[in-house]
C-alpha cells in the first residue's frame, strides 16, 4: 500500500492560485442566467455578473511550469485570459466595482474536475501537483447590498451543505 | 470494392461512438473503435487508417473546458494527424470532435498551426438538444456534403457550442476559401436568431473544412441522421427516404475508393 | 497507520441494557429498532463475544430499509372497516404474487437482482430499474439526482453480468417552481430544486452518453420540503449474461473509484466531532466519466467472459455488494488492499463507505490477467479485495486483525419480524357541484386557460431540451413531437441498433409512465390502478406492444409506523396487484423509500401524499409503424374511444375550483379498458390511425388542444357526440373528467371503414372532424358554440409557463 507520506525530493510544495477570466468582448451567458435568478429571488438585478473558474494548485510545480498549465491547459487562447495569484492584471480582469464571491467546494466533497486537470497538467509533462482544487468566482456588478449578496451567495450561488464562499465586498 | 477503414479514436467520455461506427458500417466502411491509449502504446497505427473520426461525447467530462484535455493529449501526435490530413484523406470532428480540432489550432486553417478560433457557452446558457436547420455552402470543396441538397436537418446536443475566432481576418479566409460548410438557417435558408442558431456561432457557423474540403469539423451529428425515422417528424411526411447525415459517411467512403 | 481499535468492544454490546442499546444506536446512527438491536445483542451474546465495529454497521446496513425493504416485506394486518387482510408478507402477496401468477415465460429475471428483465428479442434481453433519491436531492439537488442517475445505472450494469443502458427516465415530484409561501431557511426553494435536479440529471446522463428520453413532472406544494426524485435506467443484454453465479475461489475484484470518506453516511459521523471539513450530510456530486470508463471496461469484460458475477457499490458499500454476493457462499476480504482516496479511512469506513463509481466482481483467478490489460488500456483502477470461500462466513480483516466475523445466515435472515398495523377508512366526498343551466362560457375558457398552462400541464421542453435525448442515435420517437417538434408525446421510441449492431432490425422498445398524486390522496387503491392504466395507455399511442408490457412499481410514502400511512401503502399495492391481474402486465422490479417526512415552518411533522410511480416498458414490434400524437391533415375524423363519467375527483378542474378532494376519483375497469386498448393497438398496427393522445390530466380539452397545436391544425368536437354516463349532463365534466382508459385518435376519412372494423365492439364515437383553420372550437350538448379558440394563444400559455418561472431568457418555441 502506498503511504500516505512519500518521501518528497527537490523543494517544498507551493500553493498556486490560477484565476481564470472571460475577454470582455464575449458577452458571459452564464452570468447573465445567474443574474436572471437574481430577479426570482426578489434581489435586486445587478448590472452584469462574470462567472469566473478558479484554480488552487499544489504541488512542486515552477512559476513557469504552472505558468504553461495556466496558458496551454486551464484558460482559452481566444476567448480568456489568466492571472496567476497577485500577478499583473490582464485588460479581462478590470471589472467595474463589483462583489466577489468565491465558491469552494468543502473538502469533504470529492471534485471530479480535479482529476481531469491533474491528466492535463501530467499530458503537458509537468510535474503531478499534490493537490488540485477547483471553484468559481462571480463578479456582481451593482449596487447590491451586502445582504442581498450574502443571500445570494447561499440560495444561488452556492449551496452551504457541500459548498463554502469567500465574500469580498467592492 | 474494399471497405474503407475508419478509425474512431476513443477516450474516457467518448460516448458517440458506437453510433458513428453504425452509420460507417452502412455506408460501407469496417469501422474500428480504436483507444487513444492504442495508438499510444503504438499497438494501432493512425496512419494504416483511411478515415479519420473524432467523435462526439464528453471527453474528460469536458472539464476545463469542451475538448481542451483531449486536444492537448493529441497534440503529442499532431505530426501523424498533420500527415493523415495533407495526405487527403478524410478526416471528420463531430461536436466534441469539431472542438477538439478547433482547440488543437487544426482547424480553422492557418499556416501559424496555432489555436485561432474557440467554443464558448451557447448563449442560453444552457445545453441544447434540438433539431437546427442548415444550409450547405455549395461552393465548398467539403468532400463531405457534395451532392448534398443545399437545405437540410441535423441535431444539435452541446453545451459550448458557440464558434468565436481570435479576429476578424479569421472568418474573412474562412469566408475567402469557402471552408464554411454548413450554417444555422432559419425555414427560408436565412441565417437567423435563437433558437434557429442554437449557441449564438459567429456568421451562424455550425461546420467547416480545411481548405482542400478533407477535414471537416461539425457541431451538429450527422450519425443521428442515418434512418429517415431519426427526423423528429418522420411521422408526418414522406420527403426523407433516408437520413441525410449518411450521405456524409457515403461521401467520406466514397472519396477513399475512388 | 490509523489505530484500529474497536470502539464498541470497550461499550460491551452485549450487556447492555435497552436503554444503552438505543443510546448506543442513536450515536452511531445505525436507524436499528429496540427488537431488532435485542436480535443483534443476542446473536452476540450466543456467539460469546463482543461485536465490532465493522460488524454492526454490516448488520445495520444490510437490515436497512434501503436494501431489505422492512416495510413491504414485512407481516402487516390490514383493516378498512369492512373486512381485515393479513399479510404474511405484503410485497410477495401483492405485487409479486400478480407476477408468479401471470408467469409470463419472457421474464427472464424478475425481483431477485439489480433490475428487472425481460426478453427483448431471440438474443437479447432488457433490463430495467427505476430509484429514488429522495432525501440527498433535497439537500444537494444537482449532486442527489447526479448520484441518483449513476446509481441506478450501476444497478443496470450489475444485473445478471451486467446491461449496457441504453436509455433513462426521470421523474420528479417538486413543489411550483413560482411557490411564494414561507420556508425554513434550511429548504431549497422548489425553483432551486428543480433546476439542481434537472442539472444533475443532465450532466451525468449526457456526460454518459445515455439518452434521457421520457419521464414525468409532478408539482404539488406539498413536495417542496420532501422532493421526490426517481432515476430510471433500461440496459441491454445478451440473453446469455441474465444469470450470474459466484464460484469459491473467485478474487472479489472491485473496480472504478477510490474509497474515500466522502462516501460515509452523516449517521456514521456523529461521533467524530462535526467540524467544517466533516459535512454531516456527506453528499457527493458524482464523477460521471469515473463511472463511463467502468462501463467501458465492465461491458468488454463481459463479452470476454472474464468474470462470473458482478454487482454494484450502492448503499452499505463493499459491505452490502460483496454480502450480497456471497450471500449463498462466503467471503475472505482484505480491506487494506482497497484503493483509498486518503490514506485516514478506518477498516469499519472502508467497508460501509459509499464512494461513487464502484463495482464488485467475481473473477475465477485465471482471467485475473486480462482483466488487469483491459483495466489498463482504458485507465481504470481495480483490485483484488479478496475471495469467495465457502465457509458461509463473512470475514474481513484489515492488516491482519480481523474486522468482521458474522453467519451469512444471520446476516440475511437474522432480521426479527413483526406484524404492523395498517388501516384504512374510506371517507364520503361530496361531488363537484356543476353550475345548473346554460354552460357559463367565459368560466369554462378560464378553465381551459388555466389547465392548459397548469404546471401539471405545461410544456416540458425546457427540461427536455437539456437532455441529450438522442444520443446512442436511436431516439426514433421523441418525447417532444408535431411540426415544430414540441408537442407533448405520449411515450419515447428507442430503437438499440447502438447496442446491438442491428442495423436492418427494427424492433424497439417504448417507456412510458403512469403517476397521479392527486387521486391518492382520496384514495391510494384508485392511484395504482389509475397509474397502470395511464402508463399502459402511454405504451399504446405509441405503437407499442402492451401484450408484452412490463411494469416497475416505485412506493414513495411517509412513516409507515402511522397504521394510516401504512393503510394507504397497502391499498396502493392491492391496486397494483388488481392492475397487475387484469392487464396481464408483471411487474419485474421496484423500490420503496418510507419515511418521507418533513417538519413545516412551524415544527409540524407532516407526511408527503404517499406516491406511486408505474414505469412501464414495452417492446414495439416494428418502429417504422410507431406514430405521434399531433394531427397530421385537415378533415380527418377525430374518434373519442373509452366512456366519460363524472369522476372529477382529483382532477386539474377540481383542483382549480378549490375543490381539490370534492368528486369521484376515476375508476378503472381494466377488463373494458384492456379489449380498447388491444382493438386500438390492432388498428394503429396496421396504420389506421394518423395520431392517438391519452386523456389524463385536464381532460379531453386539454388532450384536444395539444394534439391541435403540435400539429397546428384546428379541430372541432362536438361535446354531445361523447359517450358518457347519464350523469354526465354538463359541458364541464364531458370537457374536464379524468375518467381513465380514455384516447382521442384521429382517422383518416379514407380509412375509417377498416378503422371500426379494427375495432368493433369497443366504446367508441366520432365526436369531430380536424381543421385547417388552426382554432379550437367546442360545440356545447345544447348545440351552441361553447369555445372557438386561436392556438396560438393555447400554446403560447402551455409553452410560456415554465421558462419563465425559471428565468430562462431564452424562451423554447420558434419565435425568441
Amino acid at each position: 500500500m502506498s503511504g500516505k507520506n512519500g518521501t518528497h525530493a527537490g523543494p517544498a510544495p507551493t500553493t498556486y492560485r490560477v484565476e481564470v477570466a472571460g475577454k470582455l468582448v464575449f458577452p458571459d451567458a452564464s452570468g447573465a442566467a445567474v443574474a436572471a435568478q437574481f430577479q426570482l429571488l426578489g434581489l435586486q438585478a445587478p448590472t452584469e455578473i462574470r462567472v469566473c473558474p478558479i484554480y488552487e494548485i499544489t504541488g512542486k510545480l515552477s512559476p513557469r511550469e504552472l505558468e504553461l498549465a495556466a496558458k496551454e491547459l486551464l484558460s482559452d487562447p481566444i476567448t480568456q485570459e489568466y492571472r496567476i495569484g497577485d500577478g499583473a492584471i490582464s485588460p479581462a480582469f478590470v471589472v467595474a466595482p463589483h462583489w466577489r464571491v468565491e465558491v469552494w467546494l468543502k473538502p469533504s466533497v470529492s471534485d471530479p474536475h480535479e482529476a481531469s486537470v491533474r491528466k492535463g497538467i501530467a499530458d503537458l509533462g509537468l510535474p503531478a501537483p499534490d493537490k488540485v482544487r477547483c471553484g468559481t468566482v462571480y463578479k456582481i456588478v451593482g449596487r447590491l447590498p451586502a445582504a442581498q449578496i450574502e443571500k445570494a451567495a447561499k440560495k444561488i450561488l452556492s449551496n452551504p451543505v457541500i459548498h463554502r464562499y469567500v465574500l469580498a465586498a467592492p | 470494392m474494399k471497405r474503407p477503414t475508419a478509425l474512431i479514436l476513443r477516450v474516457a467520455g467518448t460516448n458517440c461512438d458506437l453510433e458513428t461506427a453504425n452509420a460507417f458500417k452502412l455506408a460501407g466502411a469496417q469501422a474500428e473503435l480504436t483507444h487513444i491509449n492504442a495508438i499510444k502504446s503504438g499497438k494501432t497505427k493512425l496512419l494504416d487508417a483511411d478515415i479519420l473520426v473524432i467523435p462526439g461525447g464528453f471527453s474528460y467530462g469536458d472539464d476545463v473546458a469542451a475538448g481542451r484535455i483531449l486536444a492537448n493529449e493529441l497534440k503529442g501526435m499532431v505530426r501523424d494527424i498533420k500527415t493523415f490530413i495533407r495526405s487527403g484523406r478524410p478526416v471528420l470532428g463531430i461536436c466534441n470532435g469539431f472542438q477538439v480540432l478547433v482547440k488543437m489550432g487544426l482547424l480553422p486553417h492557418n499556416k501559424t498551426e496555432a489555436q485561432n478560433a474557440s467554443f464558448t457557452w451557447n448563449d442560453s446558457a444552457r445545453f441544447e438538444a434540438r433539431w437546427a436547420r442548415l444550409r450547405i455552402n455549395t461552393h465548398a470543396n467539403c468532400l463531405f456534403t457534395k451532392g448534398l441538397p443545399e437545405m437540410i436537418e441535423l441535431p444539435v446536443a452541446h453545451a459550448e457550442g458557440k464558434f468565436v475566432v481570435k479576429a476578424p481576418k479569421v472568418l474573412e479566409d474562412l469566408k475567402r476559401t469557402n471552408s464554411v460548410v454548413l450554417r444555422y438557417v432559419n425555414e427560408a435558408g436565412e441565417p437567423a436568431g435563437y433558437p434557429y442558431n442554437p449557441n449564438g456561432s459567429l456568421f451562424n457557423i455550425a461546420a467547416i473544412s480545411n481548405p482542400e474540403g478533407n477535414c471537416m469539423g461539425i457541431m451538429p451529428h450527422p450519425e443521428r441522421f442515418i434512418t429517415r425515422y431519426h427526423h423528429p417528424n418522420w411521422t408526418r411526411q414522406t420527403f426523407h427516404k433516408e437520413g441525410i447525415g449518411l450521405e456524409m459517411f457515403r461521401n467520406a467512403v466514397l472519396h477513399v475508393q475512388n | 497507520m490509523p489505530t484500529q481499535t474497536l470502539p464498541l468492544s470497550s461499550l460491551e454490546l452485549t450487556r447492555a441494557t435497552v436503554k444503552e442499546l438505543a443510546e448506543l444506536n442513536r450515536r452511531y446512527g445505525w436507524s436499528l429498532s429496540a427488537d431488532e438491536l435485542s436480535a443483534v445483542q443476542a446473536h452476540f451474546r450466543s456467539e460469546s463475544r463482543e461485536p465490532t465495529r465493522a460488524e454492526v454497521e454490516t448488520i445495520a446496513q444490510t437490515w436497512s430499509e434501503h436494501c431489505k425493504h422492512k416495510t413491504f416485506t414485512s407481516a402487516v394486518r390490514y383493516s378498512d372497516g369492512k373486512k381485515t387482510i393479513r399479510f404474511k408478507n405484503l410485497l410477495k402477496e401483492t405485487v409479486f404474487e400478480a407476477t408468479q401468477k401471470l408467469k409470463k415465460p419472457w421474464c427472464l429475471s424478475v425481483f431477485r437482482d439489480n433490475a428487472g428483465v425481460v426478453a427483448f428479442d431471440d438474443e437479447w434481453a432488457a433490463a430495467f430499474k427505476v430509484e429514488t433519491h429522495n432525501h440527498p436531492c433535497a439537500i444537494e439537488p444537482y449532486g442527489g439526482a447526479a448520484t441518483g442517475v449513476g446509481g441506478v445505472i450501476r444497478d443496470v450494469l450489475g444485473v445478471g453480468v451486467g446491461a449496457k443502458p441504453i436509455f433513462g427516465t426521470d421523474v420528479f415530484c417538486l413543489g411550483t417552481p413560482d411557490y411564494a409561501g414561507p420556508l425554513p431557511d434550511d429548504v431549497n426553494h422548489p425553483r432551486r430544486t428543480f433546476s439542481g435536479v434537472v442539472g444533475g440529471v443532465r450532466d451525468y446522463g449526457n456526460r454518459m452518453g445515455i439518452p434521457t428520453v421520457g419521464g414525468a413532472i409532478h408539482f404539488d406544494d406539498d413536495f417542496r420540503f420532501n422532493p421526490l426524485v426517481f432515476c430510471g435506467t433500461v440496459g441491454l443484454m445478451p440473453r446469455w449474461a441474465v444469470e450470474k453465479r459466484v464460484m469459491p475461489g473467485d478474487l472479489i475484484v472491485a473496480l472504478g473509484g477510490r474509497t474515500g470518506k466522502d462516501g460515509l453516511h452523516g449517521a456514521t459521523f456523529s461521533s467524530a466531532a462535526l467540524d467544517d471539513s466533516s459535512s454531516p450530510a456527506a453528499v457527493q456530486i458524482g464523477h460521471a466519466i469515473a463511472e463511463k470508463r467502468v462501463l467501458d471496461v465492465l461491458l468488454r469484460a463481459r463479452d470476454q467472459k472474464l468474470y462470473r458475477s458482478v454487482t454494484d457499490c450502492g448503499a452499505g458499500g463493499f459491505s452490502s455488494a460483496v454480502g450480497e454476493l456471497a450471500a449463498d457462499c462466503g467471503a475472505k476480504v482484505r480491506l487494506e488492499n482497497a484503493k483509498l482516496k486518503a490514506a485516514d479511512l478506518e477498516a469499519w469506513e472502508i467497508w460501509v463507505s459509499e464512494s461513487q463509481e464502484r463495482m464488485v466482481l467475481a473473477v475465477p483467478p485465471k482471467n485475473l490477467k486480462a482483466l488487469e490489460a483491459l483495466c489498463a488500456s482504458e485507465d481504470v483502477e481495480w483490485c483484488v479485495l479478496g475471495e469467495f470461500t465457502n465457509t458461509g462466513k463473512l470475514e474481513v480483516s484489515f492488516h491482519g486483525e480481523p474486522v468482521v466475523g458474522l453467519d451469512m445466515d444471520f446476516l440475511h435472515d437474522g432480521l426479527p419480524k413483526k406484524e404492523r398495523v395498517a388501516v384504512w377508512s374510506p371517507v364520503s366526498r361530496p361531488s363537484v357541484k356543476k353550475s345548473s343551466g346554460p354552460t357559463d362560457a367565459a368560466k369554462v375558457r378560464e378553465a381551459l386557460h388555466a389547465l392548459i398552462g397548469h404546471w401539471n400541464v405545461c410544456s416540458r421542453a425546457w427540461v427536455i431540451r437539456q437532455y441529450d435525448h438522442e444520443v446512442q442515435g436511436g431516439s426514433v420517437i421523441k418525447a417532444l413531437q408535431g411540426t415544430q417538434a414540441d408537442g407533448p408525446g405520449d411515450a419515447a421510441v428507442v430503437w438499440p441498433h447502438a447496442a446491438t449492431g442491428k442495423l436492418d432490425d427494427y424492433r424497439a422498445l417504448a417507456v412510458a409512465h403512469g403517476m397521479n398524486p392527486a387521486y391518492g390522496r382520496i384514495d391510494p387503491y384508485a392511484m395504482a390502478m389509475n397509474a397502470a392504466d395511464e402508463a399502459l395507455r402511454n405504451l399504446v399511442c405509441v405503437g407499442a406492444d402492451i401484450s408484452r408490457a412490463a411494469f416497475l412499481d416505485n412506493f414513495c410514502w411517509g412513516n409507515p409506523e402511522d397504521p394510516k400511512v401504512l393503510g394507504g401503502l397497502v391499498r396502493a399495492a392491492l391496486g397494483c396487484k388488481d392492475a397487475s391481474l387484469a392487464f396481464h402486465v408483471p411487474f419485474i422490479s421496484g423500490k420503496d423509500s418510507m419515511y418521507n417526512q418533513y417538519k413545516d415552518a412551524k415544527g409540524e411533522s407532516h407526511n408527503i401524499p404517499g406516491t406511486l410511480l408505474i414505469s412501464a416498458l414495452a417492446p414495439v414490434t416494428d418502429f417504422r409503424k410507431a406514430i405521434t400524437m399531433d394531427f397530421k391533415a385537415p378533415n380527418d375524423l377525430l374518434y373519442l374511444l373509452g366512456w366519460t363519467s363524472d369522476e372529477l375527483g382529483g382532477s386539474l378542474y377540481a383542483e382549480w375550483l378549490g375543490k381539490p378532494l370534492e368528486g369521484r376519483v376515476p375508476e378503472v375497469e381494466p377488463g373494458s379498458a384492456l379489449e380498447s386498448m388491444r382493438a386500438l393497438s390492432a388498428a394503429i398496427g396496421k396504420g389506421l390511425v394518423s395520431a392517438c393522445h391519452d386523456l389524463s390530466e385536464g381532460g379531453l380539452a386539454v388532450a384536444a388542444a395539444e394534439m391541435a397545436f403540435s400539429g397546428e391544425l384546428g379541430c372541432s368536437i362536438d361535446l354531445d357526440e361523447v359517450n358518457r354516463s347519464k350523469e354526465v349532463d354538463a359541458d364541464e365534466v364531458a370537457l374536464f373528467s379524468e375518467s381513465p382508459s380514455r384516447f382521442l385518435i384521429e382517422v383518416p376519412a379514407d380509412k375509417e371503414k377498416d378503422f371500426l372494423k379494427a375495432t368493433r365492439g369497443q366504446p367508441l364515437k366520432k365526436i369531430g372532424t380536424t381543421l385547417a383553420n388552426p382554432v379550437l372550437r367546442i360545440i356545447s350538448m345544447d348545440g351552441s358554440l361553447l369555445i372557438e379558440e386561436g392556438l396560438d394563444g393555447l400554446k403560447s400559455r402551455w409553452n410560456n409557463r415554465m421558462p419563465a418561472a425559471m428565468g430562462a431568457q431564452f424562451k423554447n418555441g420558434r419565435k425568441p
